[in-house]
């Protein structure tokens, strides 16, 4: 059972991603559960995939990173004791620190075998400039960025050049050891590297 | 109604940042076509963001929601900023004439109390344009990631 994060700051297309993602996995044949962390009390994004046809654990009440770690670990668990996927896919909060969601998650290592796959932060390049350099924001985009595998600048799409890459020059001294590449799930660029990734990538405990 | 608090946590990385969270069921005598849905959505989108930024707040999270009705439903959702492009997707089905919305609003720099406040009023305000009628309110959420002490 791989654990996989698609983090990122609020609204930077992490459901977006994992709907077209988990297609893409899907033809891999691996057997895949979601689990998906809301910041607010009321789930809205596992609704959505739902929708869309995935099967989704919610995780609501707070953030896993912090507030409700514990319901991670029982809900990592359950999958490990019911459903044994081969991938867990997690959709943390926006605001949510990757690191803490992996050290917990490793804390159940014993129980549910787990292995690390990639973490993969999503950098919204339409909003590059804010997210780069605004108070506090900042800070907690360069914290989700330094626990990056893998930064997908998304929305390149809608993004002009320029930007894009000066937000992937920007990302990059803030974690050079992370794998840095384009995404827009609107045109399907990057899907099929971000989903080799997860296939074939793992990352020591 | 119910309302439900969230403990205030210590993690710095949340520092500033609230949400609050609304569901109710509304109804209208004249049922909403499909267009009017999306209006709608759309609509309390552009006009929450607006309150939250008229209320103080620094930076628009993520406010979504999602609707659900017999025939299908929608997504929506605005990022940054009031002037932002609104994404509405899902699958619209025949006339709504009630339905389920749930909506989430996450916000930078602004107190707990002000968020609550300007979706409540975002929401009547909308509400009332479409001429819609709340059914019922079905849970209501209110929480602080992070004390956002003294306010922005």
């Amino acid at each position: 059972m791989k654990l996989i994060q698609i983090a990122g700051y609020l609204g930077s297309g992490k459901t977006t991603l994992i709907i077209a993602l988990v297609k893409a996995l899907a033809e891999s044949g691996a057997k895949i559960a979601v689990m998906v962390n809301d910041v607010g009390e009321i789930p809205v994004d596992g609704r959505v995939m739902q929708e869309y046809g995935l099967t989704v654990k919610d995780i609501g009440g707070g953030c896993i990173c912090c507030q409700v770690a514990g319901s991670m670990m029982k809900t990592l668990e359950i999958l490990s004791r019911e459903q044994r996927p081969d991938l867990v896919i997690i959709e943390p909060t926006g605001i949510a620190v990757p690191e803490s969601i992996r050290k917990t998650a490793l804390l159940t290592a014993a129980r549910t075998h787990i292995s690390i796959g990639p973490t993969i932060v999503l950098f919204d390049t339409t909003r590059a400039e804010k997210l780069l350099t605004y108070e506090t924001l900042q800070r907690l985009v360069a914290t989700q960025l330094s626990d990056a595998d893998i930064i997908a600048l998304s929305k390149v799409d809608a993004a002009p050049e320029e930007t894009i890459t000066q937000a992937a020059a920007a990302v990059r001294g803030m974690n050079p050891s992370a794998e840095v590449l384009r995404l827009s799930v609107r045109t399907g660029e990057g899907i099929s590297d971000l989903s080799r990734a997860v296939l074939e990538m793992s990352i020591p405990a | 109604m119910k309302i439900i608090g969230q403990p205030d946590i210590s993690n710095p990385a949340h520092e500033g940042i609230n949400s609050y969270a609304v569901s109710c069921s509304l109804s209208r005598k004249a049922p909403m076509p499909a267009e009017d849905l999306r209006r709608f959505a759309h609509k309390l989108m552009k006009t929450l963001s607006a309150a939250c930024r008229a209320k103080g707040a620094k930076d628009i999270g993520h406010i979504k929601a999602y609707i659900e009705h017999a025939g299908g439903f929608l997504t929506v959702d605005i990022v940054g900023d009031p002037a932002a492009a609104v994404v509405v997707e899902g699958r619209d089905g025949d006339l709504a004439g009630h339905f389920r919305l749930v909506l989430n609003a996450v916000a930078f720099g602004i107190s707990k109390s002000d968020l609550k406040a300007a979706t409540d009023e975002a929401l009547a305000d909308v509400i009332s344009a479409f001429a819609l009628v709340r059914v019922v309110v079905e849970a209501k959420t209110e929480e602080t990631l992070n004390a956002n002490k003294g306010g922005p």
